[in-house]
């Protein structure tokens, strides 16, 4: 069934042709600080000048916490989920959940990006979030 | 900014708590008129008027001025999330400091249990995803990683709160035993490394400030020590390469030293002329890192001084001695003027149990989702009888 991210002009989901998934994001001609979502002003040096400079998702653990309530309703339900800020690989840093099968994180480690069903409307099509899982090549 | 030739005329706050047999209105009221009563004045005396709270719905503001009196005044109304009380104080400032009016007064109030129709809301989203103790768990997450500290630091001061909190009748809070940092430690898992015991309820409540001319205040007040605003410093976020700019979350914990820096700068005095302090503590890893924001300590010392002591009541810089956010309650619209309510107490010497011997200079400082800070400060003029 079809997948749309949980917000617009957060996520570049694959499209099944060889289009891999990534996060949207946006660089500063000027002065070439990358932002994730994209921004319509650079936050460093107010150029407008921006261009489209979606990121891979590869990176290492800064943050973590285990937050032990539920999700929003109608999303992932189990008690308890982790949220991290990743330092992306040539990127900035970013905010998100961890895969359910982070077991144990630590600062430092790698992650990769990957994307989970938080939710599904009636006609049956799956909202999704980006979330980081542990990166075995490179762990 | 410098708030020139600003005094505390009167101060009122409801007690801070559950309140599910209370409406809105009735707490809003309370407040109030308990400021007008300690001002020994009435509506027509006041002449300008900023009300606010974080999740009102539109017109509420005008509304509950209503219940003081219809005298025509202009009413404005503010929202700034839990820094609302604080920056509703620095507007009532601006209005008598320029001249525009000789009395003006700042109310605010929130009711958690009674969100009216209309009431704001966040949409869900990428954003809200994260629910937002978890914002101040990632700054302990990697505070514990950078400076060592340790889930019982954060105990320590969390159950000094709770037990500040004991000796203020006003307090959502009032244990019937001394809280130990082991009880905090073992209250239910928020968000890791924060407990339940580690954060402050929303609860509801009201608090009000009336501000005048030090010559009006003396008048009113004859032979009590005077109670100045010195300054109001109010930021938003700076642009910081490190800091995730997203959401409805708290910005960087530098905003706090930004706010201070030029608080200090237009008062005139420094972090070593304070004598007690109030900040947001809304989780309690956010009071160690505003000890070294505010330069209450020097960078990397701030869990020396929960180990210490040092900001309990009859340390050298107590900090929250009415229970802070974690425990007298953070209402959120509120909690800045109930800060400002404690400090005209403080100043006074009229804090009972909880007096800071010869307190003369206070800080009150909040931040806001958003996100935004702001740091006031305070200072005696005169002795205390």
């Amino acid at each position: 069934m079809a997948k749309r991210a949980i917000e617009p002009g957060l996520l570049r989901l694959p499209d099944g042709e060889g289009r891999e998934l990534r996060l949207c994001a946006n660089r500063c001609d000027g002065c070439g600080v990358v932002f994730h979502p994209p921004r319509p002003v650079c936050l460093a040096c107010h150029g407008r000048a921006m261009s489209d400079a979606p990121l891979e998702g590869a990176g290492t653990l800064y943050a973590f916490t285990r937050v032990a309530m539920a999700m929003r309703p109608g999303m992932r339900t189990e008690r308890g989920y982790w949220v991290a800020h990743v330092d992306l690989d040539g990127g900035p840093r970013v905010q998100g959940l961890l895969a359910p099968d982070v077991a144990e994180p630590r600062i430092g480690m790698r992650l990769r990006l990957g994307i989970e069903t938080v939710r599904v409307e009636e006609s049956g099509e799956e909202i999704v979030v980006h979330h980081f899982a542990a990166d075995e090549a490179r762990a | 900014m410098k708030t020139e030739n600003i005094a505390l005329l009167g101060t009122a706050m409801t007690r801070f708590a559950d309140h599910r047999d209370r409406t809105l209105f009735e707490l809003a009221t309370e407040a109030g008129l308990g400021t007008l009563t300690d001002a020994g004045i009435d509506l027509r005396d006041v002449g300008e008027a900023y009300v606010g709270s974080m999740m009102a719905p539109p017109m509420l503001g005008v509304r509950i001025l209503k219940q003081l009196g219809l005298t025509g005044l202009p009413v404005v109304t503010i929202e700034a999330a839990s820094a609302s009380g604080l920056v509703a104080l620095r507007e009532a400032s601006f209005a008598v400091s320029s001249g525009r009016c000789e009395v003006a007064l700042a109310l605010t109030y929130e009711h958690a249990m009674q969100r009216l129709p209309g009431s704001g809301g966040m949409t869900p989203g990428y954003e809200t995803l994260m629910a937002s103790p978890a914002s101040f768990a990632l700054w302990a997450s990697r505070r514990m990683h950078e400076r060592g500290t340790k889930p019982e630091h954060l105990a320590k001061l969390a159950a000094k709160n709770w037990n500040a909190a004991r000796e203020n009748p006003l307090a959502y809070h009032r244990a019937d035993h001394v809280v130990t940092p082991q009880e905090v430690l073992a209250s239910p898992s928020v968000a890791s490394p924060l407990t339940q015991m580690m954060g402050a309820p929303m609860g509801g409540g009201a608090a009000a400030v009336l501000l005048a001319s030090p010559d009006r205040v003396r008048r009113r007040r004859p032979g009590e020590p005077l109670v100045r605003v010195l300054s109001s410093s109010l930021v938003t976020e700076s642009w910081d390469p490190e800091w995730i700019a997203l959401g409805p979350a708290v910005g960087p914990p530098g905003m706090t030293a930004d706010a201070a820096r030029r608080a200090f700068e237009a008062a005139g005095v420094g972090p070593e002329d304070v004598d007690v302090a109030y900040v947001h503590d809304s989780w309690i890893n956010e009071e160690l890192e505003y000890y070294e924001q505010l330069g209450l300590c020097a960078p990397g010392e701030a869990e020396k001084l929960a180990e210490e002591g040092t900001t309990a009541l009859g340390g050298r810089i107590p900090v929250n001695v009415d229970g802070g956010l974690v425990a007298r309650g953070h209402p959120i619209g509120p909690t800045g003027l109930a800060q400002v309510h404690e400090i005209g107490l403080q100043l006074r010497g009229r804090a009972g149990r909880r007096q800071v011997e010869g307190a003369t200079t206070a800080l009150a400082q909040l931040v806001g989702g958003g996100s935004s800070a702001i740091v006031c400060l305070f200072q005696r003029d005169g002795r205390v009888a």
